[in-house]
């Protein structure tokens, strides 16, 4: 009886599940999503939007849908173009250099976007205001320090405190980050660049200054190239004899030198007892 | 069973006489596979690669698989016998020649197979006038070429013996007048004396222990020449014991089957009894358990550290396009010994037999697997919407030379079987042969 009543309790669990309190098929699924502003380093901006859903505890991302994008100023709303999701569900859209983006009170740009939704998603739109900002550096450096003084300005003058200002060496498979931090209330920030960074031959080293997401100012990006790290001669490394080298490596040649002598030798004595016996006839 | 030198001699002397016209009827058939793998040849030289399954990501395909096949059975054959002449195993005197003559021709057709897959032939001179001795390439050619020297020089020696024996006897036997020049020339004076003998025997001697980390070591610089790729399934600390200890199962599954075609065509019951297929039987089922246990070690190695790519490449074999390959490799390879010589009341010869048949077709599809699925799944993505890229599909071509090889095989082993005894007459007579090993006498 007790086995009767387990099984019956999953029958209609299961059942419940299949008719009663599965999800509607026809329901359209929530559209989530991500939107921001990104200035990259040659001051070239972009918007980037990601659309993705969430089932249980993964999520999924909407790929090959288009998302339009708009500027707005007080009264009117322009579309600035259309851009379609990749197959990570990021819609990528770069505002030409030379279009003029219109600015609302306090010269903030008033972005916005669309995604319509399709048969299974909902549609979603979402606007953000970001201010055109500038990161200035200037470099100091005396026979026992390296200093960089940054501030960041927006266009009007005014500094931007308390933003996160990351600044790192681009080395060739990652970045080191050289200062992690926010800014004073002048929007200035004083790094203390260390003074035995191996640079490439010359001593460059590639600096990047990141505004990470700002609620204000988006993500900001600025690059630098200066002759603060120490000249490393990489040809000096370069073993003269190495597998990738012209001359092969001596342990290598050694090794099969012997194994061919070896057995080559062994051969020539067979050789010659073939010889001795032709001539033992 | 002691056996007389010229009763041995007399039984084969038939054999060695006017060939019958089965033998015609089977050296043309043979000749005719022969062809149609010329023509496939020289289509492929005049029209490119292109016509082949071949592509820019599976550049190694069936070629290869070939080559790396008939060289592992090579390998195998040299160091067998190798094995059996230095241990003076009395009851292996019989099939050394067999074996022998088996890593020979192996030996001979394998590198061809390079030569198909090689591009631009015109280029093929490269690699003496301008070897890098750091490249695996060119170990494998000092490895090829050094082996082929030494099987030949050492198959030679082999049959010195008995090439004098025939020149005295081959006149009066009525044999073919260029057949009586030939064993003349190639008995290399010798006329059976005692110091004749010791010389001979002492080259013999030389030849096969070198032979033995010869082999060893040209299979193990074929296996490298995939394990030192950063490939996915290739990078293995393991292949090149999993190669030789390959090589070993094929080559042992292969003197099993001719062992058999040589009992029965040459009438050699009473010389091949049928405690041969179960020692040899043995051997199998013991290599059959090691193969599951490397191919094991291999692939959870592989698959437990796995990345992305690595998880396309198991996925592939286990359960995707390769998967019945994989499944039917490790049955054949691994189930059928466990079976049909694990139980005493299944084993017998013929089961021995077939069972060594199924073990070279899944040695082979192992061979395959080893190589295209992982060629098929390289770490950067196949930059093309040409299904010929993704999936490789040997045609015609790779086949119809394939099968020529394998015709080239026998074609060879019918005609030396013309022109020596398949047994060491001489040598299985000859009741002492002293071992002389590092200065010190092993046999006496």
């Amino acid at each position: 009886m007790k086995y009767f009543i387990y099984i019956l309790l999953l029958f209609s669990l299961l059942m419940a599940n299949k008719f009663g309190f599965s999800q509607d098929e026809n329901e359209k699924q929530r559209t989530r999503h991500d939107f921001v502003f990104i200035k990259e380093a040659g001051g070239e901006k972009h918007l980037k939007v990601k659309l993705f859903t969430k089932d249980g505890p993964n999520f999924y991302p909407i790929d090959e849908s288009p998302v339009d994008f708009y500027i707005n100023n007080d009264t009117i709303k322009n579309k600035l173009g259309v851009a379609e999701t990749d197959a990570e569900g990021f819609a990528h859209f770069f505002i030409a250099p030379d279009y003029k983006l219109d600015t609302i009170d306090g010269g903030y740009y008033h972005f916005s976007f669309e995604y319509a939704g399709n048969d299974t998603c909902e549609a979603v739109d979402d606007e953000i205001e970001v201010k055109n900002l500038n990161i200035n550096y200037t470099y100091q450096e005396d026979s026992t320090s390296k200093t960089i003084n940054v501030q960041l300005l927006d266009d009007f003058g005014n500094p931007a405190p308390t933003e996160n200002l990351i600044v790192y060496v681009d080395r060739m498979h990652s970045k080191l980050p050289i200062k992690d931090d926010f800014t004073e209330d002048d929007g200035t920030m004083k790094i203390d660049f260390p003074m035995d960074l191996p640079g490439d031959s010359a001593g460059n080293l590639k600096l990047t200054y990141k505004v990470a997401e700002s609620f204000d100012y988006g993500t900001v990006y600025s690059k630098d190239v200066i002759e603060w790290g120490t000249k490393v001669d990489y040809t000096s490394n370069m073993k003269s004899r190495a597998l990738w080298a012209e001359n092969t490596p001596l342990w290598m040649l050694i090794a099969i030198t012997i194994v061919l002598v070896g057995a080559w030798s062994h051969f020539f004595i067979a050789i010659y007892h073939l010889f001795k016996m032709r001539k033992a006839n | 069973m002691e056996l007389n030198k010229t009763d041995l001699m007399n039984r084969f002397l038939p054999y060695l006489k006017k060939p019958s016209k089965s033998w015609y009827f089977l050296i043309v058939i043979l000749g005719l596979f022969g062809a149609l793998g010329l023509v496939a040849f020289v289509k492929q030289v005049v029209h490119g690669h292109g016509i082949t399954g071949m592509r820019d990501n599976v550049v190694w395909g069936v070629y290869i698989v070939n080559f790396i096949y008939f060289l592992g059975l090579s390998y195998a054959g040299a160091m067998i016998s190798g094995i059996f002449h230095l241990a003076r195993f009395k009851w292996g005197k019989p099939l050394i020649r067999i074996i022998e003559i088996l890593s020979f021709i192996t030996l001979l057709i394998g590198p061809i197979y390079i030569l198909l897959c090689i591009g631009r032939l015109d280029r093929l001179h490269y690699l003496f006038i301008h070897p890098r001795l750091q490249s695996p390439i060119t170990w494998d050619l000092i490895a090829v070429m050094t082996d082929l020297v030494f099987c030949t020089v050492y198959l030679y020696m082999t049959f010195i013996k008995d090439f004098s024996a025939l020149s005295k006897i081959a006149a009066e036997n009525n044999l073919a007048g260029w057949k009586v020049k030939l064993y003349k020339i190639l008995s290399f004076g010798y006329k059976g004396t005692d110091k004749q003998r010791y010389h001979l025997n002492r080259a013999q001697d030389i030849m096969a222990a070198i032979l033995i980390p010869t082999a060893i070591i040209a299979y193990s610089l074929l296996a490298w020449l995939f394990g030192m790729n950063l490939k996915v399934g290739w990078n293995s600390s393991i292949f090149a014991p999993y190669f030789v200890l390959t090589a070993v199962f094929s080559g042992v599954a292969l003197i099993i089957i001719v062992l058999w075609i040589a009992r029965k065509t040459f009438k050699l019951k009473d010389i091949f009894s049928d405690n041969y297929f179960y020692i040899f039987g043995y051997a199998l089922l013991i290599l059959s358990l090691i193969f599951g246990y490397f191919t094991f070690s291999d692939y959870i190695t592989n698959w437990y550290n796995s990345n992305l790519t690595t998880e396309k490449l198991m996925d592939v074999i286990f359960s995707g396009k390769y998967g019945v390959m994989y499944y039917a490799t490790m049955i054949l390879a691994c189930g059928l010994p466990i079976i049909f010589i694990g139980f005493p009341w299944l084993r017998s010869p013929k089961t021995i037999v077939a069972t060594s048949v199924f073990v070279l077709i899944a040695l082979y599809l192992n061979r395959y697997l080893i190589i295209v699925p992982v060629l098929e799944t390289p770490y950067l993505d196949i930059l093309s919407t040409d299904e010929a890229f993704y999936n490789y599909q040997p045609n015609w071509i790779e086949w119809s030379t394939t099968i020529a090889g394998v015709a080239f095989s026998i074609l060879i082993f019918a005609v030396l079987s013309k022109i020596i005894p398949i047994v060491p007459v001489c040598d299985i007579s000859e009741k002492k042969q002293e071992l002389k090993l590092f200065g010190k006498v092993m046999f006496k």
